[in-house]
């Protein structure tokens, strides 16, 4: 085939044609926006998915220990008190069965970052990469506005909010250059991209688990990863990341600098409960 | 040696989020191209996530998750119509078309993206299945023809006659709007 091609344009031509007919058919399909996932129910799925893996494998030693009962019943008896121990602190996990990001540690002390929160960290550094930096997302963000609409009144004009703040502080220094409204490992972030002596600064907000605390604890360094600098707070229902390569102290300074602002637009938008 | 259940469970999770979690928006993509609904996609695409999670133990690490999540999913979904269908499923009809679509036009480079998708949700169920699979989400004949459950030559003659179709549909959409002059 490959001999007849190299000696026939017209199946050159063919073949060619069917190749820029299926490129433009695969583009076409990806930005249809019907067949595009909606971000809530993608972020809501795995985290049920998550909470059934748990619940499934609670039930699933509960069967093993049985199935070994039969046959070595003082074994199964000594095995069955160690696994015991073992499983009884996890039946106090919480999960979160409305599909929220999963967090479970103490939120009014991010320093002691638990598990679930450290996922959501790395998704934000991994949104940071891959849509601020090399724009690689398997999904394409939408606007703000229209996540407004979609999800959320919270996400309305918050560009503007986070912009106004900067501007506040550091005058012209940051430009903000673009928001959106992206979806990362099946969690979506208000996503606002800045630039701030020559490097990219992504501020990126999630959803967190309600705590019942309305207070804005300030913002902290929440470590590195690389040249990468992250600092988060809490504001309200929110889980706010700043993530670039600026030095520790500056990254954490726009933090510090959009925290305020940022919490009290949750607070007007009627998001805050 | 085994490790405590609590850290088999959590590898087993590992596993599972970092090969499985990352196709959800491709297979619900897929999955709203066979039901043309997106309630439906999200049912089939639920189930199919929770199916393969039970059924996780099965698949191979490293090898094709997501033709192996559409599999399920194209399995499910047949179950599905089969449970709701009182009536034998005939075989399409769209298979004796047309040795007539003689000629085929290029596409013209000037059509719209929607314009395309229309043209694709106009095609029959069978041959739009398979261009679908075959060209837009590059599954091999082989696969297509596992999820779809006929022979790997249907699954050809069907792409060939789904794209001579799609063509035709561009060619009159395209002379509609007078990119190019009717022949």
């Amino acid at each position: 085939m490959i001999r007849h091609l190299e000696s026939c344009a017209n199946c050159r031509e063919e073949l060619a044609q069917v190749r820029a007919h299926r490129q433009q058919l695969i583009s076409a399909v990806h930005n249809d926006d019907e067949s595009v996932i909606d971000p809530m129910f993608a972020v809501k799925l795995k985290a049920a998915l998550r909470a059934e893996s748990v619940q499934g494998a609670t039930s699933y030693s509960s069967f093993i220990r049985f199935a070994f009962a039969g046959g070595l019943a003082l074994l199964v008896v000594g095995i069955s008190a160690l696994l015991l121990q073992e499983r009884a602190p996890q039946l106090d996990v919480v999960v979160n069965p409305n599909g929220a990001n999963v967090a479970n540690s103490n939120n009014n002390d991010r320093s002691k970052r638990s598990a679930s929160f450290e996922l959501v960290r790395n998704d934000a550094l991994d949104d940071h990469r891959n849509c601020a930096l090399s724009h690689r997302l398997e999904e394409r963000p939408i606007k703000l506005a229209e996540a407004a609409v979609r999800y959320d009144a919270v996400y309305r004009d918050l560009e503007q909010t986070v912009a106004d703040a900067l501007k506040s502080k550091f005058g012209n220094e940051l430009t903000l250059l673009r928001a959106h409204y992206c979806l990362i490992n099946g969690r979506a972030f208000a996503h606002m991209i800045v630039e701030h002596d020559k490097k990219i600064v992504s501020v990126l907000m999630t959803r967190g688990e309600a705590d019942g605390n309305n207070e804005t604890p300030a913002p902290t360094d929440c470590g590195n990863e690389g040249p990468l600098k992250v600092a988060c707070f809490r504001a309200e229902r929110f889980d706010v990341f700043v993530i670039s390569e600026l030095s520790s102290e500056a990254n954490l300074s726009v933090a510090e600098s959009i925290a305020e602002p940022v919490a009290d637009h949750i607070r007007i938008s009627g998001q805050s409960v | 040696m085994f490790g405590t259940v609590k850290q088999r469970e959590e590898r087993d999770w590992d596993s599972f989020e970092s090969e499985a979690i990352p196709h959800i928006p491709d297979i619900y993509r897929i999955a709203y191209w066979l039901v043309r609904d997106r309630d439906e996609a999200q049912d089939l695409v639920q189930e199919t996530f929770f199916q393969a999670m039970r059924s996780f133990h099965r698949y191979e690490i490293g090898t094709n998750c997501r033709a192996w999540l559409t599999k399920i999913m194209y399995n499910l979904n047949g179950k599905r119509i089969r449970k709701l269908s009182r009536f034998k499923l005939y075989e399409d009809v769209d298979e004796t078309i047309s040795e007539t679509i003689a000629f085929e036009p290029p596409i013209e480079t000037d059509i719209k993206d929607k314009e395309i998708v229309l043209a694709l949700k106009r095609l029959p169920d069978s041959f739009r299945h398979v261009v679908l699979l075959a060209d837009v989400e590059e599954f091999t004949y082989r696969e297509v023809s596992e999820f779809l459950g006929i022979p790997a030559g249907t699954v050809m003659s069907r792409l060939h006659r789904g794209r001579q179709m799609l063509r035709m549909e561009l060619t009159k959409k395209a002379q509609e709007f007078g990119i190019r002059k009717a022949g």
